[in-house]
């Protein structure tokens, strides 16, 4: 079977414990590991590969034991594929050579490099030239045949997209991740997007602090976020106090209704899209407009309630956008994500 | 471990200098540094330093803006022209001007020759620099309603001054290890001083303590620099700028410019150069000692091989260790080795003469030493080049290549090898150029009998045997042009690092 199993695995650098006790199951597809940078989630990506070695914990990769049982089993005899930030082409060597580079020295310039080529959508032309004649796109296209060439089981990309710019990222992403799927590989992908993480892989890995929050697929992610943490961090949630009962909860929104059912003091997750935000109304909060972002399609506006200190983020369609400083009416529309609040208890 | 004893070898010769001068008795050696012909070395040291940094740096900004800032007529042409008179060791362009007339030998005359030689040590970090310098700066401070002149000495000259600064160090430095062209052009200095004691009492205490002196004025001139610079923080602009800045346009003004540009090489290269071929033609009408000059040039060439290839392997674990390695034991064992870069060659020289005498008697007099004598003196240009070399195989491609199947070895031969191959050639070959034209440590240092080109040009040229000196000055030049265009090409490429444009980039 494919697939990588870590059980148990910390690790420290010196005092600081980056890794606490993690545990992770992924069979197939594309898993994201999702969190801040600085949360560990490059550390698990360099044990798995090969590069570090756990302090506890085991890491298996497909039936085999590649670390925690004996003697851990080198980078270079894992099968994994690596595919690091900015790619990190040999310079020194043509496209063709380096995806043939981990190749059989007699296949280095055969079909295989032709098939993988094809396989992440890259022409043929492309084959001769030498890595500064690509574009960052390509170079990273380049990077994931590298990696997928010798058929490894497993393929770990360290925020593949990160160094590309807004539009390219996207058309590169969705390219990488068709390439995968149709190679095969189960593939563990390390970012801090949420849109990129939310957007290509079939299940999400929310990290924080050396921990994984929750680990789902990502509308189970987006629309039942395991804690008040996940809720704010993907989908920028507004947490609010308030006090439940009877599916129904009082905070400074005024009344809304739950999803789940809890009772006492609660914190509610507010989606910017739940809040629907009307000039002039009278029935709902009033609140004053502090700033408006306008992107276009639509625009996010932070609003403070009259008379309180909650601030709240809305997001209202590109025609009617008010300006900052009027007052607008409040009101949250569809129910609301509470969890039992952890400081009540 | 190999990296940390590199760093002890090259701080060996400031160690002797300190220790050695520690062990005389104190009122002995007041009583030297209080005599009056020592006051005298001391002034004619502290005016020239004065003078001919001064005059080079003049030179050298001047030139350095109208070349990479003015529509200049000639445009590049001139940049090769005021790059060449670094390939005319100092003592030979001192050798053609008194050749030519004994006027210069004199305070303004010594200040004139040694700022024609040494002006593009601050040319050269200068034109980088402004090639590197983001003309949006220059856009702003216009929009801001600033004239061009203003410009220059508001925003221009304050982000290029640690080039600046640091090709002024360069030139003090040399300065203050000047021996051939000093002596030749008979201006008496600490330097030439060192080497007259050292003739007369052979590695008296009176030696050792002008040596002292002379490494005092070292740091204090890099103290001095490090005041200078303050907090100032480097402009650095992103790789990928590419903006090319408006040119000023010189207008009528361009010819009289292209005179005075003209003038200066007439005098750094036309002078020495006409004089070489006059005493070339003139010298060789009578005999021509082929196979003198082919045994020099042989042991030249062998000694110039050793020296770079055993300073860039020495510079191999320091600038390993700075590279992979980053921590406080790495950063010192890099540190460690600049101090030489600032110690003259006479120093080291002495130190490591009277180091074999005293502890290794059987390297004494032997081409061993005087091969880490080179290897001591160069290594800090060594250990730049290398580094830069180094970074171009960053560890992530060791990472990929383990991840795809590969041992150490393999990693080493199918990565990094081949990276770093290029760079640690042309770092030997910016080391062994160094060496096949340095005088004053090979006169100290080299056995009795061994003859290189430098060595055998300075017997005659001091005999005023003008003419037997010729064709070992010619070939002296001709060693020096690789070098010289390696540098200035350094300078006048923005984007890729290079071995030499590392060692561009460490004067600023």
């Amino acid at each position: 079977m494919s697939g990588l199993r870590v059980a148990g695995v910390s690790k420290a650098f010196g005092s600081t414990r980056v890794l606490d006790s993690l545990d992770l199951e992924v069979t197939d597809g594309i898993t994201a590991v999702l969190g801040p940078s600085g949360c560990g989630k490059t550390t698990l990506l360099r044990l798995v590969a090969g590069f570090l070695d756990p302090d506890a914990g085991t890491i298996a990769i497909g039936d085999r034991v590649v670390a925690g049982d004996g003697r851990p089993v080198p980078a270079r005899s894992r099968r994994v594929g690596y595919v690091p930030q900015e790619g990190a082409l040999f310079p020194h060597l043509d496209v063709t050579s380096n995806v043939g580079f981990g190749l059989p020295r007699a296949s280095r310039r055969g079909a295989r490099v032709r098939d993988v080529l094809d396989l992440v959508e890259l022409p043929s032309s492309v084959a001769e030239r030498y890595p500064h004649e690509l574009s960052g796109g390509q170079q990273q296209r380049v990077a994931l045949a590298r990696a997928l060439a010798p058929d490894p089981s497993l393929v770990l990309l360290d925020e593949p997209f990160s160094s590309l710019d807004a539009g390219l990222r996207e058309d590169t992403g969705r390219a990488v991740a068709r390439a995968l799927r149709a190679s095969g590989a189960t593939a563990v992908l390390v970012t801090h997007d949420q849109g990129e993480a939310l957007s290509l892989a079939d299940r999400v890995a929310v990290m924080r602090a050396g921990r994984f929050l929750q680990v789902s697929a990502p509308s189970e992610i987006y629309l039942r976020p395991a804690s008040p943490d996940v809720a704010g961090f993907v989908g920028h949630a507004t947490l609010l106090a308030g006090t439940a009962s009877d599916g129904t909860a009082t905070c400074d929104l005024g009344r809304v209704s739950l999803l789940t059912d809890v009772a006492g003091a609660v914190l509610l997750a507010i989606r910017p899209e739940q809040v629907s935000v009307s000039p002039g109304a009278s029935d709902g909060i009033l609140a004053d407009v502090l700033d408006v972002s306008y992107f276009g399609h639509d625009a996010t506006l932070r609003a403070r309630v009259c008379g309180g200190e909650t601030v709240v983020i809305a997001r209202v369609p590109a025609g009617g956008v008010p300006a900052p400083g009027s007052v607008v009416c409040l009101r949250v529309s569809g129910d609301v994500l509470a969890f039992p609040d952890p400081a009540a208890s | 471990m190999l990296g940390v004893l590199v760093a002890a070898t090259s701080l060996l010769p400031l160690a002797y200098v300190v220790v050695s001068s520690a062990q005389l008795p104190p009122g002995e050696a007041v009583d030297f540094l209080f005599r009056p012909r020592v006051g005298e070395l001391l002034w004619n040291t502290v005016r020239l330093l004065v003078g001919g940094v001064a005059l080079s740096v003049v030179i050298g900004v001047a030139c350095a803006w109208l070349v990479v800032r003015t529509d200049l007529p000639g445009g590049n042409l001139w940049h090769g022209v005021l790059a060449a008179p670094l390939a005319v060791p100092a003592f030979v362009n001192g050798y053609g001007w008194v050749s030519t007339t004994h006027a210069v030998q004199s305070f303004g005359g010594a200040v004139l020759v040694v700022s024609l030689s040494y002006y593009p040590l601050v040319y050269l970090p200068t034109v980088a620099a402004l090639r590197r310098l983001d003309s949006g700066l220059e856009d702003v401070a216009a929009a801001l309603g600033h004239r061009q002149l203003a410009t220059f000495f508001r925003v221009v000259l304050p982000t290029i001054s640690p080039a600046v600064l640091g090709g002024a160090l360069l030139v003090g430095l040399h300065l203050l290890g000047e021996y051939g062209a000093l002596q030749i052009l008979n201006y008496p200095t600490l330097t030439t001083g060192i080497l007259a004691v050292y003739r007369t009492t052979f590695n008296g205490p009176a030696a050792t303590l002008l040596a002292l002196v002379l490494v005092v004025f070292c740091l204090l001139l890099l103290v001095l620099e490090l005041l200078a610079r303050g907090h100032r923080r480097r402009a650095r602009v992103g790789a990928g700028v590419s903006r090319t800045a408006t040119r000023l346009h010189l207008g009528s003004g361009a010819w009289l410019v292209v005179a005075g540009l003209a003038g200066l090489s007439v005098l750094s290269l036309g002078v020495p150069l006409t004089s070489l071929a006059r005493w070339l033609l003139r010298g060789t009408s009578t005999t021509f000692p082929a196979g003198d000059i082919g045994a020099a040039t042989l042991t030249t060439l062998g000694l110039a091989v050793a020296g770079g290839v055993l300073a860039t392997l020495a510079a191999l674990p320091v600038a390993w260790l700075a590279v992979r390695h980053r921590g406080p034991l790495a950063t010192a064992v890099e540190r460690s080795v600049y101090p030489a870069n600032a110690l003259p060659g006479i120093v080291v020289a002495l130190a490591l003469v009277t180091i074999s005498i005293e502890s290794f008697p059987a390297i004494y007099q032997t081409l061993p030493l005087l091969v880490l004598g080179y290897c001591i003196l160069f290594l800090p240009r060594a250990v730049v080049s290398v580094r830069a070399t180094l970074e171009l195989a960053p560890p992530v491609l060791d990472d990929v290549a383990r991840s795809l199947g590969c041992t150490g070895a393999e990693t080493a031969r199918r990565v990094t090898l081949p990276l770093v191959l290029p760079g640690l050639g042309a770092s030997m070959a910016l080391v062994s150029l160094a060496v096949s034209t340095e005088l004053t440590a090979t006169l100290l240092l080299a056995p009795t009998g061994t003859s290189t080109l430098a060595t055998e040009f300075w017997s005659r040229a001091s005999a005023v045997e003008y003419g037997a000196a010729a064709p070992y000055a010619l070939l002296l030049i001709a060693l020096s042009v690789p070098a010289t265009l390696l540098l200035s090409r350094a300078a006048n490429r923005d984007g890729l690092r290079t071995p030499a444009s590392a060692v561009l980039e460490s004067v600023s």
